[in-house]
């Protein structure tokens, strides 16, 4: 890690010819902005996190803090620069969507949210931890405890039933065989999966897969469930199907949900929308007074559009 | 993670990829029979030698004789000692002081001839005296009756050896002799415990080849017989009978005298023995004394013609030996001819053992290769399990675990493998009458797998599986949980 920061030191901004531009009036509108200046300057501004926090429209406690992200992959020669100064907080019980195009870097982001990959430069902080600076130990440990995660193939374990696919987390923190069967069951039964759970995963359809990944994020009640691009594989009912299920869910245990996606219509159930083009938070969006709420109408309206196609 | 579900994952790897699995534990299984059988091929080897030593004396035996001179190094010529250090009973009480030394005994022997069926056959013996309580020490083993033990002591009672019963030739028949060396498994023409009493004379005519109870005042003394051995194991060639050294000297001074006082010794040498009856028929054996005396700077005297030793551990031998020659005895021992005999083989031996090592080496390899490809077949596997937040060292541990079931399922398996090729080994060999470095295939196992073998090649085997998993454990917990995740 520290070589990389050093490789970025040394590349001052005239080497930085490679990266993408910078947009100054895309920066102006994230939070905290102020020091951004191209997010470039800024390796040295050590400050506490706390302070910096000044987003005037949340009292509640700050779950995840990021601060001046940047990251830069090196492929062969070129530099690339997937983040390029980010700032954002996100609440503890809110439902965030980054929305952007494939290659804006809104998937780095989210990784570098879970611990997955490292920053060029800048900070992650979670629960007032600095996972950026976490050895692999300390992460698994960390993710163990607090994030849940749903992917866009599903990715369950091929080998296992249902219900030992969603006891994997609780069986990676320790718990009793027992113990964690009898939650799987009852996390698969909330998911509508309770005819499937002695099932593997080929033996499922796809939705029916999303919906075991989404009760194996949810059964060790994470304070974070990260999900990126969750219904990419997933047709339009079963996207709201699996929609309505994880912003159910993550409401009704006060669990912060992080969606990572390009579809415009996933993001309309986050709190607050994050547009991102090129690595930078081009504007954020205040979603909760024209979100879809679970259930409702433009939900069912969403499916008809789609289905009568 | 709790240790049984790291178990229990690695166990369900196992047993996912059933025939992966199944070659690579045939590899390890081939490997761990290789080197228990090369081993056991070694072993056999030394085991032979010591089978076939142990046929002419035990090997945790040592003889103790007097030390009549020396080679002078210098000039070659052999010099006599002037004084000599005794054999006697201070030298016992010493021989058993030293630390090591499982049982002492002092031995007198005289040539002696048995006779039986009316002075009719007649078997040369030799009359051993020991010390009648050692004898369970030194490890005889009885076929019938018993062997000679404290309560023998001062008494006229004596074992026989297995074969004595064969070697009864008719005497009177000049030509006809039928006498044979016993063959392994095969039952005593008469016993020989039960049917037959025995007296010892002094005299012996030799030359007409009969013996003449009649003649006046020959002294009969009776003897009992207690027991015989078992026969010994790769040929039996002895042709001992047992006593109480005590009493085979009184024995001797008594018929002695009588032989001097009524037929005078003159220059003709005289004669000991043993007079076998059975109902009313009595026939007489003789044989010549040779028991020794000597003169030291001491008022000892040698009282035995040797003395044997019995070191508790043959290891230990070859040390006792050297502490009994820096008393000034001549020592002698098997052990010294096995270690020369197990030496010349030591090169051959070590062949054998690397090409097991080589077998193993490549069930090493293969365990490693199999685990690789499997890390590769789970790669997306395993980054899932780390982005749900497994351990490293979980993750370590169910690769480490797998390969060991791999070594250990195989290293079970090789060594019942081993058994059946040792059994066939030792068949073919004893059926070919092969016989190797000397070793007859048809009385010792060529092949031969002690316990030690199989614990160290369960072990060695598990270790392997370990240590070749290691570096594929290692590798899977460097494994990018995010790249693994990405390959679709």
């Amino acid at each position: 890690m520290a070589e990389e920061v050093k490789t970025f030191t040394d590349s001052s901004p005239a080497k930085n010819k490679e990266a993408p531009m910078l947009n100054d009036t895309d920066l102006k509108t994230a939070p905290l902005n102020e020091q951004t200046d191209g997010g470039l300057r800024q390796a040295s501004a050590v400050q506490p996190i706390e302070e910096n926090i000044k987003d005037p429209n949340v009292s509640a406690k700050p779950a995840i803090v990021i601060k001046d992200l940047v990251k830069i992959f090196t492929i062969g020669k070129e530099k690339v620069r997937a983040l390029a100064g980010i700032n954002l907080v996100v609440n503890q019980g809110e439902i965030v969507c980054l929305l952007g195009t494939s290659g804006s870097g809104k998937s780095t982001l989210l990784n570098m949210m879970a611990g997955l990959e490292k920053p060029t430069k800048g900070t992650v902080t979670i629960y007032g931890e600095r996972i950026d600076k976490m050895s692999e130990r300390k992460l698994a440990m960390f993710r163990q405890k607090n994030m849940g995660f749903v992917f866009q193939s599903y990715n369950l374990l091929p080998n296992f039933t249902a219900i030992d696919n969603v006891g994997m987390p609780l069986a990676f923190s320790g718990v009793k065989r027992k113990v964690r069967d009898k939650r799987a069951k009852e996390m698969l039964k909330l998911c509508g999966l309770g005819k499937r759970m002695r099932h593997k995963p080929t033996q499922m359809s796809g939705g029916q897969q999303q919906r075991v990944g989404i009760a194996r994020a949810f059964v060790g009640k994470p304070k974070i469930v990260f999900a990126d691009e969750p219904t990419g594989n997933l047709d339009t009912r079963t996207t709201i199907e699996v929609m309505e299920m994880m912003v159910s869910m993550s409401r009704e245990n006060h669990q912060t949900l992080v969606i990572v996606t390009h579809d415009t219509e996933i993001a309309a159930y986050a709190d607050k929308i994050y547009h991102i083009i090129d690595g930078v938070i081009s504007s954020v969006e205040d979603n909760t007074h024209k979100q879809i709420g679970v259930g409702s109408e433009e939900a069912a309206e969403i499916i008809r559009a789609a289905e009568s196609v | 993670m709790r240790k049984t579900d790291v178990l229990r994952f690695a166990g369900g790897n196992f047993l996912r990829r059933k025939a992966r699995s199944a070659l690579t534990v045939l590899g390890v299984i081939i490997g761990t029979a290789a080197v228990v059988i090369m081993l056991s091929i070694g072993i056999g080897m030394n085991k032979g030698f010591e089978d076939q030593i142990n046929s002419y004396g035990n090997i945790k035996e040592i003889n103790v004789c007097e030390r009549y001179g020396t080679i002078n190094e210098e000039t070659g010529e052999w010099e006599q000692n002037e004084s000599r250090a005794p054999l006697d009973d201070i030298t016992l009480a010493d021989l058993r002081a030293i630390e090591g030394v499982e049982a002492v005994t002092p031995k007198s022997q005289y040539w002696g001839v048995m006779i039986k069926d009316n002075k009719e056959k007649a078997s040369n013996a030799q009359i051993v005296g020991i010390d009648a309580a050692s004898m369970e020490d030194f490890g005889y083993e009885i076929l019938y009756g018993r062997l000679l033990n404290e309560s023998d002591i001062g008494t006229n009672n004596f074992v026989m050896c297995f074969n004595m019963p064969f070697y009864f030739y008719e005497m009177r028949g000049g030509e006809e002799v039928y006498w044979h060396d016993s063959v392994e498994g095969e039952e005593l023409p008469f016993n020989p415990v039960g049917d037959y009493r025995y007296q010892f004379t002094w005299y012996w005519n030799y030359g007409t080849g009969a013996v003449d109870t009649t003649r006046p005042r020959i002294k009969l003394v009776d003897g009992k017989c207690v027991g015989i051995l078992a026969q010994k194991k790769g040929g039996d060639y002895s042709q001992e009978i047992y006593m109480d050294v005590k009493s085979v000297q009184e024995l001797q001074k008594t018929l002695q005298a009588n032989q001097d006082k009524y037929y005078g010794r003159g220059d003709e040498p005289s004669y000991g023995g043993v007079v076998v009856i059975k109902s009313d028929r009595a026939v007489i054996g003789g044989g010549i004394s040779i028991g020794g005396s000597t003169t030291s700077d001491t008022d000892r005297k040698s009282i035995y013609d040797n003395i044997t030793v019995l070191a508790k551990d043959p290891k230990k031998v070859q040390d006792i030996e050297k502490q009994i020659q820096e008393m000034g005895y001549e020592t002698n021992s098997s052990m010294e001819w096995l270690t020369q005999l197990q030496e010349q083989t030591k090169f051959l031996r070590s062949i054998l053992g690397a090409i097991g090592v080589v077998a193993f080496f490549v069930a090493a390899i293969s365990i490693a290769n199999t685990m690789v490809m499997s890390i590769y077949e789970r790669t997306r596997e395993i980054g899932i399990m780390k982005v749900l937040g497994c351990k490293l060292s979980d993750i370590r541990g169910m690769f480490l675990i797998e390969a060991a079931i791999i070594g250990f399922t195989g290293g079970v398996l090789g060594v019942i493998f081993s058994y059946g090729m040792s059994a066939l080994v030792n068949m073919l060999a004893g059926k070919g009458g092969m016989s190797m470095m000397g070793i007859d295939a048809a009385t010792s196992n060529l092949s031969v797998i002690p316990l030690w073998l199989d614990i160290a090649a369960l072990i060695l085997a598990t270790a392997v599986g370990v240590l070749a998993g290691l570096y594929p454990a290692i590798r899977a917990t460097r494994l990018s949980a995010l790249e693994a995740i990405k390959n679709e």
